[in-house]
């Protein structure tokens, strides 16, 4: 445990790091100030006194309000609301997707299968009537896509660069100061990289944390939540737009409300840092350059990014890349709900980040075996 | 000459070269081969561009006003032909009842059409009519794009913008708004009314009053292939001439709607929000003096494809965000690599001594000139040479077929020369930028710490100066640029780009010029 102290020290003490996690910092400052609108700040403020399910007692505590314009507006799109989910068809979904991309054979069924599977999350949430929750009315999209799509997604993205740059810089710190026939050589010798690959994802799931903590916090200060903290991320007010299936509601296949999916996100997203950090010790194992390989992930996850549908179509191996860390992270906007076309089975994320971390362990142990037996001179 | 040979040597890491060309690759075909392949597919972009290729062949450079009218006419009765002769040869349409055109205007105004008749109405707009609903739609666009350009750029000038100004403090300060308002819409309607009936245009049609023209209007339907009507008599009761009366009267609705939605409150705010949104073109000084200039010289008559800028000014701006990567992720690692290895120790005490940075510094701008020209030549190449773009060279780009408003006149040519110079401007100020940082990180993946949010900030920035990739109207040096719309400073971004490199250069000379006094060990 020595080292893995003494890596870790190394890395935090690091002014490149330090700044870079400043930047970070500055950064997320910015992005919550642009996040800022009255009338849903309004909406939080007035919650506790109307609650978060609409309906006639909604109705009543909202005629009650202080008449002001956002009391007004909030009248005009909560009175008489219907519930999203009623008669709703998340199986017209399915098929229309089949029938868009032209699907055929296992992967048409597997698509129709998730829609069909999506249905019963739809009667459920008919039942508990989580379409009824206020979230933030008609502000509900814009605070959404601010928080969940733009902040947290910048999160992830400093959350992967931090633990890739990290990592590389780590496992390259010998090879930069040319320590490496001497660390080598001792009786530790190169089981250091072990406690090098444990302090990175410390210290990179421990940053991603911190920077987690300190932009939510300000980001809840700035755009206070109020009572909406319990309105379901489901909400009627909450929606997905695509090309083919056009606009729909937001369907979580849990029942997470707005604090509960910030920590879902929160935990997923440090599961795809983890990948990524796995990724990176790879990398650095078998390129001792750190430039290079980090150049050599960015590669290699572009085109990850890029081929699959411009090569290999609409066809399974497409869909099993899907699941590989960098799709999960470009579909972050849509965690934990059924995905859209991109995705052939329910749960994408939490499969992809298991599946990814099953195929690379294997790997990184292979690569850390090599590299023992790897001549340096 | 040697050394800056050698240092070149250095920069271009055989490596780092090889996974550059395989990431510009991927972002080629990603990104930015979509903007050629889709050159001859029947969507509108094409059918928009024949129309343009149409006119330049026939008429040049620039069109009067004549030949536009002309040339609508003439186009009319084509598709008018095209679409007869579709009428008589498709079972579906004489299924629906439908014989001739006049037969297929009237399943428009039908309540409940039949399944037949909902066949027959949408049939143009598939691969069995061969998409001639998109060339009627693109034609459409065209004829409403001529028939209101003129009208559009004249209405919110500072006349418009001072009557609401003068209105909406009337009705803040009246106590009886709702009294207030309809004494003025009395009034408008009243000059309205008179306008109507010393306009022939207008009158001919049977129309005597204000009441009656917008009966009249609601009859027509501004995107429909059978007749001009609509779009030719609202430009009318909405231009200089008539006082721009129609948009007045609108406004009278628009004041109602909000004295409906607002409590008292909330009013003034609303009234403010509402003449800020407008007050920025509105008392612009310099876009009122260059709309006028593009009115009176008209230079709105050029002939230009509005796909074929789109197309171009879009590529090019993906191209910036290749040679932005490209140069800083070459020139990041070189100062770093050397100070790592503590090669400098050796150089600095070599006859040379501290002014080898001097050589250094030329290796980078002439690395990053000679990547820049690569990545230029072979990405325009492949563009080029997959379409036709460049025979709109001559051909200036501010049109009523157009997509923006640039601040001065520019042809086509004198855009994308504009636009690959200033590549070259990029690419230096990056150069500085990469320069800096392997200097000051003290190894090469501290650099990438660096460089990696600076090419994420880098990007932000020449988005906001140079207008993003597709159909951006926020390009260069037009009206519709951000960093413009937020100073109101004409040529701004070329101002910031300019002082951006020159701060990069003067940061540099200074870094290097430092170097040759402090303490490396």
């Amino acid at each position: 445990m020595n080292i893995v102290k003494h890596e870790h020290k190394k890395i935090i003490t690091s002014p490149s790091l330090i700044g870079f996690v400043i930047t970070c910092i500055l950064l997320n400052i910015l992005l919550v100030f642009s996040a800022r609108n009255s009338y849903a700040d309004y909406i939080a403020e007035v919650s506790y006194k109307t609650g978060v399910r609409m309906g006639a007692e909604f109705d009543r505590q909202v005629e009650n309000l202080t008449p002001s314009e956002y009391s007004v507006w909030l009248q005009m799109q909560t009175e008489g609301i219907t519930d999203v989910f009623d008669d709703y068809n998340a199986k017209l979904i399915g098929e229309a997707y089949v029938n868009a991309f032209n699907l055929y054979g296992i992967i048409a069924n597997l698509m129709v299968d998730k829609y069909e599977r999506l249905q019963t999350v739809v009667e459920r949430n008919t039942k508990t009537g989580v379409g009824m929750d206020l979230y933030f009315a008609g502000a509900t999209y814009d605070r959404h896509t601010q928080l969940f799509r733009v902040i947290m997604t910048v999160l992830l993205f400093e959350g992967i660069l931090l633990i890739s740059l990290t990592m590389l810089l780590s496992l390259g710190h010998e090879f930069n100061t040319k320590t490496e026939f001497t660390v080598y050589a001792t009786k530790t010798g190169r089981r250091v990289n072990r406690a090098k690959l444990i302090s990175c994802i410390l210290t990179g799931l421990l940053i991603y944390i911190f920077l987690s903590i300190v932009t939510l916090l300000f980001f809840f200060l700035i755009n206070p939540l109020g009572a909406i903290g319990g309105s379901s991320v489901s909400s009627g007010f909450n929606y997905v737009h695509d090309l083919v299936a056009g606009v729909r509601p937001f369907i979580t296949w849990f029942d997470l409300n707005v604090i509960g999916y910030v920590i879902a996100t929160v935990c997923a997203s440090a599961g795809v840092i983890l990948c990524f950090g796995i990724l990176s010790y790879i990398t650095g194992l078998w390129i001792r350059n750190g430039y290079i390989g980090f150049l050599i992930i960015a590669l290699i996850n572009f085109a990850i990014f890029v081929l699959p549908f411009t090569i290999l179509g609409t066809t399974l191996p497409t869909y099993f890349l899907t699941l590989s860390p960098i799709w999960i992270v470009l579909q972050q906007g849509v965690w934990f709900t059924d995905g859209g076309s991109n995705v052939l089975l329910p749960h994408f994320e939490i499969v992809g980040i298991i599946a990814s971390l099953v195929i690379l362990a294997p790997i990184a142990t292979l690569s850390s075996s090599r590299f023992k037996r790897k001549n340096l001179v | 000459m040697k050394i800056i040979y050698h240092e070149i040597k250095k920069i271009w890491n055989w490596k780092i070269l090889l996974i550059l060309v395989a990431i510009c690759v991927l972002y080629y075909s990603m990104f930015m081969q979509f903007y050629s392949y889709t050159w001859t597919d029947p969507w509108p972009g094409t059918h928009r561009n024949n129309i343009s290729m149409q006119l330049k062949e026939r008429y040049g450079l620039t069109l009067t006003p004549e030949q536009v009218e002309a040339f609508i006419i003439e186009t009319e009765i084509a598709l008018t032909a095209e679409l007869e002769g579709i009428i008589k040869s498709m079972s579906v349409f004489s299924e629906a009842g439908v014989y001739n055109i006049e037969d297929y205007a009237a399943l428009f105004t039908i309540d409940e059409p039949t399944d037949a008749e909902w066949k027959a109405m949408y049939v143009f707009e598939s691969s069995e009519a061969d998409w001639v609903g998109i060339a009627v739609s693109t034609f459409i666009t065209f004829r409403n794009a001529w028939d209101l350009y003129v009208s559009n750029l004249l209405r919110d000038t500072v006349e418009m913008y001072n009557w609401r100004v003068d209105f909406y403090h009337g009705l803040l300060k009246s106590n009886d708004r709702v009294m207030y308002i309809q004494n003025i819409e009395a009034e408008l309607l009243a000059e309205a009314d008179i306008f109507i009936l010393q306009t022939p245009k207008i009158t001919e049609r049977g129309i005597k009053n204000y009441e009656e023209f917008w009966e009249y209007m609601a009859k027509l339907d501004p995107n429909s292939f059978f007749g001009r009507d609509w779009s030719l008599l609202f430009q009318t009761l909405n231009s200089p001439s008539s006082g721009f009366i129609d948009d007045r009267i609108a406004e009278i609705g628009r004041s109602f709607y909000m004295i409906d939605r607002y409590p008292e409150q909330a009013l003034n705010r609303a009234v403010r929000d509402y003449l800020r949104d407008m007050e920025g073109w509105s008392t612009n000084s310099f876009w009122l003096s260059r709309i006028n200039e593009i009115i009176d010289t008209g230079e709105y008559l050029n002939i230009i494809s509005e796909v074929a800028q789109q197309r171009t000014f879009g590529y090019i701006s993906q191209i910036y965000i290749m040679i932005l990567l490209a140069v800083l992720a070459l020139v990041s690692p070189y100062l770093a690599t050397d100070r790592m290895r503590r090669v400098h120790h050796l150089q600095y005490v070599s006859k040379m001594g501290r002014k080898l940075m001097y050589q250094q510094l030329a290796s980078v701008l002439l690395s990053s000139f000679v990547l820049t020209t690569i990545i230029l030549a072979v990405t325009l190449a492949l563009f080029f040479n997959a379409t036709d773009v460049l025979i709109w060279r001559e051909h200036g780009i501010v049109s009523f077929m157009g997509y923006f408003t640039t601040i001065i006149p520019f042809t086509f040519g004198g855009y994308i020369i504009l636009m690959v110079s200033l590549a070259y401007l990029v690419s230096f100020g990056v150069a500085f930028l990469a320069f800096i940082i392997s200097r000051f990180s003290r190894y090469v993946m501290t650099a990438t710490f660096k460089a990696v949010p600076t090419y994420i900030a880098l990007m932000f920035l020449f988005g906001f100066i140079f207008g993003g990739g597709g159909d951006s109207s926020e390009r260069l040096l037009t009206f519709g640029n951000v960093i413009y719309r937020f100073t109101g400073i004409p040529g701004i971004e070329l101002i910031l780009l300019v002082f951006l490199m020159l701060l990069g250069l003067g940061a540099t000379l200074w870094t290097t010029k430092r170097e040759q006094r402090v303490d490396v060990v």
